[in-house]
């Protein structure tokens, strides 16, 4: 894929100058020869179903019109106004994870910086190895993440000699997952209603962790988990670099750097902190001679989330920082009454599923006396007290010191038993809202407590039994542009998607601009950007969700034809998300499918709750 | 002894077999003091201690000690004008003693956990006890006394109701009303008469573990783990009064005669006399330095007896009016004091799986030798982690005990669980035994100590293979129980001669000791996996050619020392380099090999040299890791080999 450089802007005004001329293909030579190679790719990796659908949007000169007349034709991806994935045969659990991941506040932004931090350590390694090698060495052999090719063969040739660093299974999968999102993000861009294949990602995923080999269906959440698990490991390896090689950021990065007091869509105390720290860290470093600038962001840093001091500094661990919690466990014997702590960390919480619950408590209720427990120990399983030297009955308490960022929550639907793994599917009410349960926000009995969550994304179980069953996640539809607002690591599309033969190009052209967007310096104050365009993250063009303002804005005028009542576009959206089959659904629609309905094997399984802080209190 | 079910050989749990390393007669309390009595009329303190002992002092001084519970007491109440004494004890069973003589009458065993207080209707005679198995059962204490082994049926009435585990019980002495506390934080009440339920008190928001009932049973007072005393009406069933005099758990309470006062002590060190009508009106009685377990009255009732989670005993005077009034002040010294002794807290198992050296309360280190069941050295306050620096010795035995330390004394404890009794074998040297006809002989440490247990059991038969080696003290407790569960039977090793005692030891001790004791069990040897290969220095000529194809896969038991092994190279490994005749045999054995011997094969492990004397599950143990396989370089250096390199190699 060939983006070239100086095309960025524009690129950006053009597509959405598209939506307006219905012309779909752009005067430009270059994004001409873009969309042609995007054609041909699709001819040899997917069903020709696109090339028609192309041109009879192009005779309809962008005029949407009402979309029930598509739904007929079998084409119910006319509605969808993102990129969608195809079942490539039990993947489901796949795509279902993918969407969420998506669709998981900051998650695009940070995986993006992630990528491009590897990548930039990657060209300047290439670059020292160029500078200092023998004859012959060619430069454009050096690696960079979208230089290679998805076909399955080219996958096992992945870190060979060809790299300068030798790849890890871990960086590979995690770099497909980006390109995943920039393919789809391409899709939208070029508003193509075709169906993307993830199976580039699929292959590495295999060829890294062997679970998830054969066509069987699988778990989500094992998933879930070994793709977040994957990419914390890669932010250590990023961090190992830097650690080994602090010059490295410090020739490559710009000097651009402050605190913006940007303000996220739902989120008051933002998480700009990450941002922030990350930053400072990068600088720590390099940086014995701009000690000043990096004591101004030491302040803040330090100001910011003050919980787990033993997270390494150094490298900017996004799972980390937005997965992961803190849970408390507090142990205290009966006799002599001494407790004693242990903290551990967590990145989702199981909740077992309680068949007895009586649902008069409130559904925040449910949650928190599922995850908040106490348990006596005593009878035959008693606790060896260290001080009494000997067996006494004690009182145990799991309690959440810190709840992440994005709370993942697991409800035990499986269960193993002599009969294999069974499906539980009694039903657990989901609520919009939940109430905090850390251990703070329970303390707080009278007055409010200090954070909530709001669900973002559910992943639904659908059928009886794990093997035979389906995923559909459901994801929240936000602005996700905020974002990618004040982000101080603004990195241009072009350094992460440059093929191997344009590479060498693409980092010229790439330090060039950085020089040139260092020259729209900050202070310390704010961001001051010289164009409009940029206050926001330039990932946003690479790999952000880019939503298809048409389908959105039509299906909103169908349904408030048909409801009665007014709509806004900001009102609560969601996108239920069934592989290739993407639709928006009302609020009231999801909750619908979220009630409880008797005898039903539609369960939700995974629910993904975002932060809301609302107060801080000082300690 | 009556009442005492079959044990040993019931049942799916394993019986394990334990002792206790202690003196003939241990004067002081070990451990904490879990409850008090007074006899007034023979100005007798007995109180109930934490290293199972209940004692007797007699005009404040000691008297006597009633042993026979194996584990904590946590309650006593006396009976029957001071003649008998009840026990309740984490053993979980209920003892009925002899006061005035000491010693234990009966053992009840209906509990079937901790059993953790008494109650005590004077004017019936009525005891009831309740545990952590969530049940109270009722005793008429003339039946209780009146057992025998022939008579040894003894039927109790239960109370039920209780969800959780009860910490604390309360009788008023015409016994018609029984409350109990419990972690459900809630107290209940029954009338033990008809044995009905009455109704719950609600209140505290922790676990209750002190209670009073006043002599009509219309009031009582309650001490719950949430720092609070509460006075409760039992007629209207309200909380009258919440006293907030102490800063932590509530774990002891007293009532005056009249209930005018409550004395109250608690995990904060402090009793304080407290008038109930008027809490505002509150004075400290003391301040002890550890949490205070149980407060009982003097005779004269102008005093109490304080016991705390130390072993220490002190009386203090109670305030009169005129301390209320603040005329006089209050005395800063005990009237009385009756002191305890250090409790082992630290105890660690020395390389040699033999001795074990501990720390105590008072910070001194001591050695005591497992074999022999008792101290063999007292080192006083040295440094702890030194001194098991300084024994640590480059030998390795396998665990055959466990070691408890819950009683403040040294508990060993033999099975066939985990720790398997019978894997230790030494060589009679080693284990220091004298008259062995031969000191390379093996012996099992846990066979030689349970024969020494035993040794006045007339039940098993011993063979002369199996001799006495050495007595321990006969005043070691033995202890039969099921592991990790309820005692069986405790005596002491010197009265297992006794007719009573051998019955029941035929009863008790489980087959795995019978059978062990009575044969050889020489197949019990642990064996070792080990390859043998020749050093890269040592001339090939030298080796037997056909035994040079590939290193030698050996199995031996794991005591063998390296010695033996280089006597094995020697004859089997060296030899005239010509193929075959393996028949050449040991008649030649001189010849081919050169007038060498033993002595000068070295064995190396992991490029260390071995010593000769080191046995081989040493040398797995320290020098290989738990790896099973390891190669054993040997080679030999000859006198007439010009020594050009490898000087260090040298021996002479």
């Amino acid at each position: 894929m060939t983006v070239l450089e100086d095309e960025q802007v524009s690129f950006h005004q053009k597509a959405s100058r598209r939506l307006l001329t219905g012309d779909n293909l752009n005067p430009s030579d270059k994004n001409k020869r873009f969309s042609l190679k995007l054609k041909r790719r699709h001819s040899t990796e997917h069903e020709v179903v696109p090339t028609k659908k192309q041109l009879f949007e192009d005779m309809l000169n962008g005029y949407r019109g009402s979309n029930d007349n598509y739904r007929s034709s079998g084409d119910a991806v006319l509605e969808c106004p993102v990129a969608t994935l195809s079942n490539m045969g039990n993947t489901c659990f796949l795509n279902s994870v993918i969407y969420t991941l998506r669709f998981a506040p900051t998650f695009l932004h940070n995986l993006h910086h992630l990528i491009g931090d590897l990548a930039l350590i990657d060209a300047r390694y290439s670059h020292n190895k160029a500078k200092s090698s023998s004859l012959g060495r060619n430069i454009t052999s050096s690696s960079g993440p979208s230089s290679r090719s998805t076909s399955s063969k080219d996958l096992l040739s992945l870190g060979s000699s060809n790299d300068v660093i030798p790849k890890l299974k871990v960086q590979i999968v995690t770099e497909k997952l980006h390109e995943l999102f920039v393919m789809m993000h391409n899709f939208e861009v070029k508003e193509l209603s075709d169906t993307y294949q993830p199976s580039a990602l699929l292959q590495a995923i295999r060829e890294a962790n062997y679970i998830f080999e054969g066509n069987h269906q699988q778990d989500a959440h094992e998933l879930l988990v070994y793709l977040l698990d994957n990419i914390r490991e890669t932010c250590d390896l990023l961090a190992q670099h830097i650690q080994h090689n602090p010059e490295i950021l410090y020739e490559a990065e710009s000097s651009n750097l402050s605190s913006s007091s940007s303000k996220f869509f739902n989120v008051r105390r933002s998480w700009k902190k990450p941002n922030k720290k990350k930053d400072k860290n990068a600088k720590d470093v390099q940086n014995e001679d701009r000690s000043e600038e990096g004591n101004a962001y030491a302040e803040d840093a330090i100001a910011g989330d003050p919980i787990d001091i033993s997270r390494r500094k150094i490298g900017y661990n996004f799972v980390a920082e937005d997965f992961e919690g803190i849970t408390l466990r507090r142990t205290k014997c009966l006799e002599c009454e001494s407790v004693t702590e242990r903290k551990e960390p967590f990145y989702d919480i199981p909740v077992p599923i309680n068949t007895n619950e009586n649902f008069d408590a409130s559904p925040s209720e449910i949650y928190r006396k599922a995850c908040v427990t106490y348990e006596k120990l005593c009878d035959s399983n008693k606790y060896l007290c260290e001080k009494c030297k000997r067996y006494n009955e004690a009182s145990r308490e799991v309690s959440f010191e810190k709840l992440p960022n994005i709370m993942v929550l697991q409800l035990k639907r499986f269960t193993t038993s002599v009969a294999g793994i069974q499906k539980v599917n009694s039903y657990l009410p989901t609520p919009l809202e939940l109430e905090c349960f850390c251990e703070r926000c329970c303390q707080m009995e009278d007055g409010p407590a200090l954070h909530r969550y709001n669900l973002c994304c559910v992943i639904m179980h659908l059928g009886g039994t794990m093997a035979s069953g389906h995923y559909i996640s459901y994801v929240r539809l936000t602005d996700h542009s905020e974002d990618y607002l004040g982000c101080t690591r603004d990195a241009p599309k072009g350094s992460l998607s440059a093929s191997s033969s344009e590479k060498s190009l693409n980092i010229l052209k790439y330090i060039k601009n950085r020089t040139l967007s260092s020259t729209i310096i900050d202070t310390k104050n704010g961001l001051i950007p010289s164009k409009s365009q940029n206050s926001f993250c330039r990932s946003i063009d690479c790999c952000g969700i880019k939503l298809n303002r048409n389908v959105f804005e039509n299906v909103i005028n169908n349904c408030t034809k048909k409801a009665l009542e007014k709509w806004q576009i900001q009102d609560d959206l969601w996108l239920e998300c069934d592989d290739e089959n993407v639709r928006l659904i009302t609020r009231r629609e999801f909750e619908d499918v979220l009630s409880f309905k008797p005898n039903s094997t539609s369960t939700p399984y995974l629910l993904f709750y975002s932060k809301v802080t609302d107060r801080i209190l000082d300690d | 002894m009556a009442n005492l079910k079959t044990g040993g050989l019931s049942g799916r749990k394993k019986t394990q077999v334990s002792m206790v390393i202690c003196e003939a007669e241990e004067k002081k309390h070990r451990s904490g003091v879990n409850a008090l009595q007074v006899d007034p009329a023979l100005d007798r303190l007995y109180s109930a201690g934490r290293d199972s002992v209940v004692r007797i002092y007699e005009h404040e001084k000691y008297l006597q000690s009633m042993e026979h519970h194996t584990d904590w007491v946590n309650d006593i109440v006396l009976c029957c004008g001071g003649r008998n004494l009840i026990s309740a004890s984490s053993d979980t069973t209920v003892k009925v003693w002899n006061a005035h003589k000491g010693f234990c009458m009966s053992t009840l065993r209906t509990h079937k956990d901790y059993v953790k207080a008494l109650a005590y209707a004077k004017d019936r005679e009525q005891v009831a006890s309740a545990g952590f198995d969530k049940s109270i059962y009722l005793w008429d204490v003339n039946t209780l006394t009146a057992l025998t082994a022939s008579n040894n049926t003894v039927t109790t009435s239960s109370l039920m109701g209780n969800k959780e585990s009860i910490y604390s019980l309360a009788m008023n002495p015409s016994g018609s009303v029984i409350v109990s506390g419990s972690t459900e934080k809630i107290l209940r009440l029954w009338d033990p008469r008809t044995c009905t339920k009455l109704f719950k008190l609600k209140g505290h928001t922790d676990n209750v573990k002190a209670l009073v009932v006043s002599r009509d049973g219309m009031q009582c007072v309650s001490g719950s783990s949430d720092g609070l005393i509460k006075v409760w009406n039992l007629g209207t069933q309200r909380c009258t009064q919440t006293i907030r005099v102490h800063t932590d758990s509530v774990w002891a309470l007293l009532a005056t005669e009249n209930f005018h006062y409550v004395i109250s002590g608690g995990k904060d060190g402090k009793v304080i006399m407290t008038e109930m009508k008027n809490p505002q009106n509150s004075m400290i009685v003391c301040v002890e330095e550890a949490p205070v377990l149980r407060l009982c009255f003097t005779a004269d009732h102008q005093a109490v007896w304080v016991s705390t989670s130390e072993s220490n005993i002190k009386c203090w005077k109670l305030p009169t009016d005129k301390n209320f009034k603040g005329e006089t002040s209050m005395p800063t010294m005990p009237m009385s004091f009756i002191p305890g002794g250090a409790a082992i807290k630290q105890a660690v198992v020395l390389n040699d799986k033999r001795h074990i050296i501990t720390k105590d309360t008072d910070s001194n280190v001591a050695i005591y030798d497992v074999l022999r069941a008792k101290k063999v050295e007292d080192l006083g306050s040295v440094n702890f982690q030194e001194e098991i620096k300084n024994r640590f010795k480059m030998v390795y035995v396998p665990n055959w005990f466990n070691v408890d330390l819950k009683t403040g004394m040294l508990t060993i404890h033999l099975g066939q669980d985990e720790v398997d009794c019978f894997s230790a074998w030494v060589s009679a040297r080693d284990a220091g035994l004298k008259d062995c006809p031969d000191p390379e002989q093996k012996v099992n440490y846990g066979k030689l100590l349970l024969q020494a247990l035993l040794e006045h059991w007339r039940g098993v038969e011993t063979s002369q293979e199996n001799k006495l080696y050495f007595s321990i003290p006969p005043h070691t407790p033995l202890i039969f129980s099921e592991v990790g569960g309820r005692t069986l039977y405790r005596m002491l090793v010197g009265d297992a001669g006794g007719d009573t005692e051998t019955a029941l030891l035929n009863e008790t001790v489980p087959s795995w000791v019978t059978s062990n004791l009575e044969d050889n069990c020489t197949g019990k040897f642990i064996k070792i996996q080990f390859y043998l290969q020749p050093h890269s220095s040592v001339p090939s000529h030298l080796l037997k050619q056909d035994r040079l194809k590939k290193p030698d896969r050996l199995v031996a038991n794991d005591f063998i020392q390296c010695r033996k092994v280089a006597e094995h190279i020697l004859d089997k490994l060296l030899g005239e380099g010509t193929a075959g005749s393996p028949g050449s045999g040991d008649a030649d054995t001189a010849s081919t090999t050169n007038g060498m011997t033993a002595d000068q094969i070295e064995l190396l492990c992991n490029d260390q040299v071995l010593d000769p004397s080191m046995d081989l599950r040493t040398v797995q143990h320290f020098i290989c890791k738990n790896i099973l396989q390891f190669t054993l370089k040997n080679f030999i250096e000859k006198t007439s080999i010009p020594n050009s390199f490898n000087s260090k190699n040298f021996r002479h």
